[in-house]
């Protein structure tokens, strides 16, 4: 297998005047060809700073990124912009959230499609307006060759969130981010997009690295998870094993507070005690130790060190921050965590 | 027994902004023949896209806009027709929580002042000192009566919401309208104050409007939920029945759309795609508002739909599921 993109060691920094904010700090992961990678997280946690740095977009800003993003044989990071503007379009393109705010509101969007096209292959405008109505057509947007006249604003959000689809896809890219693609959607149309990204990437055969909060949404898309907490990646695995049988307790507390549209309605839900730390003054050891439930089970002091980031022994892609022994995790997950599934 | 808060064919239309002076004036159908009712200590969830009016119908009851046509009825006063004055010597018993905890508090004042000021305005217990009341209700939300000085922008977001909990709680309201008090909060916070709600709902017999588009959620918290459509109510049942088996077309195809977090869910489940997009608010279809996307629609959709009581649900549809 082949990986579309190496991340290793990635550190992104910002100097404020209250201090350094270490938004993602030391974060490794890998995407293969064709597959779909989502990393989990929080508000905060470092997960949108993460795919801004592999698309380059720190670039100028007062960021600090250390670390490799390897993707078509580039480092991203040692790279000229011009070089960046080379991989964006062919090696990489991204879908960002809010699609009001990501399109020009002055711009036609059949332009826009046919720009963002133009910029990365050498073709006439006349060609370039060609494949932005085939891609209009392609994501499922009706009477393309009429709409490729309209302004976003006179798009619905899903719609909208397809002409991103559209645009993004324009250059058959190797690797799409999508950041948060679905969360300002309805529920009916983020199964529309999800619909629509799961067809388009078995047909482009793109990998995917999916960038949201939502659980369900991972389960629905995702080959693989890497899940998020304080700027650094805590536990990573295939999807089934993150959801089912999760091993850090962070992943444990997200999974028991959500819930459960099927079956009986508990009385009260588990919530994860206290707030996400603070990036400048993060806690001394593992950084979610001031929130977990069964740091007093350690045999380690969890305030000591924060925890590497390491193989569970039965599964070596199974991977895992915590100080809990993997005996210790299996037992807690069986007896207490396992029933509220 | 009377219901604590009956509402009756309310019906909300907006005048549309494409209004030409000369021109027919045009309307937003925001709400249409919305009637439910909602008993002591209970709570009911309104659960629907965006734009089906939910929000509409609860600023509606806290009459934070007036109402086109219908009724409300709190406590078997109608509420809808009385003036301002009049409804004042009400407004402490109605309160409201609001979605965004970043702007619905004012900046500008400190926690101790935006709790404070419904007490002040409606002169609850002038001889008690207003100070102290506070901290208690600061307390009672799980947040640090010391903090009575700071202001909204050193609080954290859950912890903003809990403020916004706090002020609604201050005047000791009989009906509190949630208006997606979650959602702009994470999984973790959002079951820190979801947890919160229920544990306010029984110490202080709190009756819930609880407004919200995540139908998990929804159905964790509220006894009964209505589901709305495009102004109309679709679907109105127990939180166990309308998930286990729903009835309109709409809900099932609604259900069927949410992503589960469990991967072995996800690929037994019936998927309903629905296509195209809510109709247009200021032309609704006739008749049922749903059958511009449904699957099982007829001729005779075209036709206002039956109500139909089937178990414990109550469906406004001409082809109920099972």
């Amino acid at each position: 297998m082949t990986a579309i993109l190496q991340v290793k060691d990635l550190k992104v920094h910002f100097q404020t005047d209250d201090g350094l904010v270490k938004a993602v700090d030391g974060v490794s992961f890998e995407i293969e060809a064709g597959k779909t990678l989502g990393i989990v997280g929080e508000s905060g946690s470092g997960k949108s700073v993460t795919s801004l740095a592999i698309m380059g977009l720190h670039k100028g800003s007062r960021a600090a990124v250390s670390g490799e993003i390897l993707i078509d044989g580039v480092d991203v990071n040692q790279a000229t912009e011009a070089e960046v503007n080379k991989l964006r379009g062919k090696s990489m393109a991204m879908i960002f959230q809010d699609s009001l705010a990501a399109l020009h509101p002055f711009f036609k969007v059949g332009d826009q499609i046919a720009e963002a096209y133009q910029v990365h292959n050498k073709v006439s405008k006349k060609a370039a307006q060609q494949v932005a109505v085939e891609m209009l057509g392609r994501v499922g947007i009706p009477n393309p060759t009429q709409r490729m006249e309209d302004f976003p604003h006179q798009f619905s959000g899903g719609m909208r969130q397809r002409v991103m689809i559209a645009m993004s896809l324009s250059c058959n890219p190797k690797l799409l981010i999508a950041d948060e693609p679905t969360t300002a959607l309805d529920v009916t149309v983020q199964a529309q997009i999800l619909d629509l990204l799961r067809d388009l990437q078995r047909e482009f055969g793109s990998s995917i690295l999916m960038i949201t909060h939502d659980l369900g949404v991972v389960a629905e898309i995702a080959d693989d998870v890497l899940l998020m907490y304080a700027g650094k990646a805590i536990e990573r695995g295939t999807v089934r094993e993150l959801l089912k049988t999760p091993e850090h307790p962070y992943a444990w507390g997200l999974l028991t507070s959500i819930p459960k549209l099927t079956g009986a309605t508990d009385s009260e839900l588990l919530a994860i005690p206290g707030t996400p730390p603070s990036l400048i003054t993060l806690p001394s050891g593992c950084s979610f130790s001031p929130r977990c439930s069964y740091k007093n089970r350690s045999k380690v002091d969890c305030e000591s060190a924060m925890p590497e980031l390491a193989g569970v022994k039965s599964n070596s892609s199974h991977l895992v921050s915590c100080h809990l022994s993997e005996t210790d995790r299996v037992a807690i997950f069986k007896s207490e965590i396992a029933p509220k599934l | 027994m009377t219901p604590l808060l009956k509402v009756t064919d309310l019906t909300k239309h907006f005048p549309s902004k494409n209004n030409k002076i000369f021109g027919k004036r045009e309307f937003v159908h925001a709400v249409d023949n919305v009637s439910f009712e909602l008993n002591v200590g209970e709570t009911l969830g309104l659960v629907g896209e965006s734009g089906c009016g939910k929000s509409t119908t609860g600023r509606l009851i806290t009459k934070l806009i007036p109402t086109t046509s219908g009724s409300i009825e709190f406590e078997g006063r109608e509420i809808s027709k009385m003036k301002a004055s009049e409804f004042k010597e009400l407004r402490p018993q109605i309160q409201m929580i609001f979605q965004d905890p970043y702007a619905s508090l004012n900046p500008r004042h400190t926690v101790g002042t935006i709790i404070a000021t419904p007490l002040k305005i409606h002169g609850i217990n002038p001889g008690v000192d207003v100070k102290k009341q506070v901290q208690e209700l600061l307390e009672i939300v799980g947040l640090n009566p010391e903090h009575y000085n700071r202001y909204p922008h050193e609080f954290s977001g859950g912890q903003r919401q809990r403020i916004g909990i706090a002020r609604a709680l201050a005047l000791k309201p009989k009906l509190i309208i949630a208006d997606e008090p979650v959602s702009a909060l994470d999984v973790s916070i959002q079951a820190q104050i979801l947890n919160l709600l229920q544990s306010l709902q029984s110490d202080f017999n709190l009756s819930f409007i609880f407004i919200a588009h995540d139908l998990a959620v929804v159905k964790h918290f509220a006894q009964r939920v209505a589901v709305m459509y495009a102004g109309n109510i679709v679907e109105v049942s127990d939180h166990v029945s309308l998930y286990a088996s729903p009835k309109h077309p709409y809900t099932k195809a609604l259900m069927s759309a949410v992503p589960s977090a469990d991967p072995d869910a996800s690929g037994a489940r019936e998927r309903i795609r629905l296509s195209g997009d809510i109709p247009n608010p200021i032309d609704p279809p006739t008749g049922c508002r749903f059958r511009s996307r449904c699957w099982k629609a007829q001729d005779i959709c075209a036709t206002k739909p039956p109500l139909l009581q089937i178990g414990k649900s109550m469906v406004a549809c001409h082809f109920p599921e099972n």
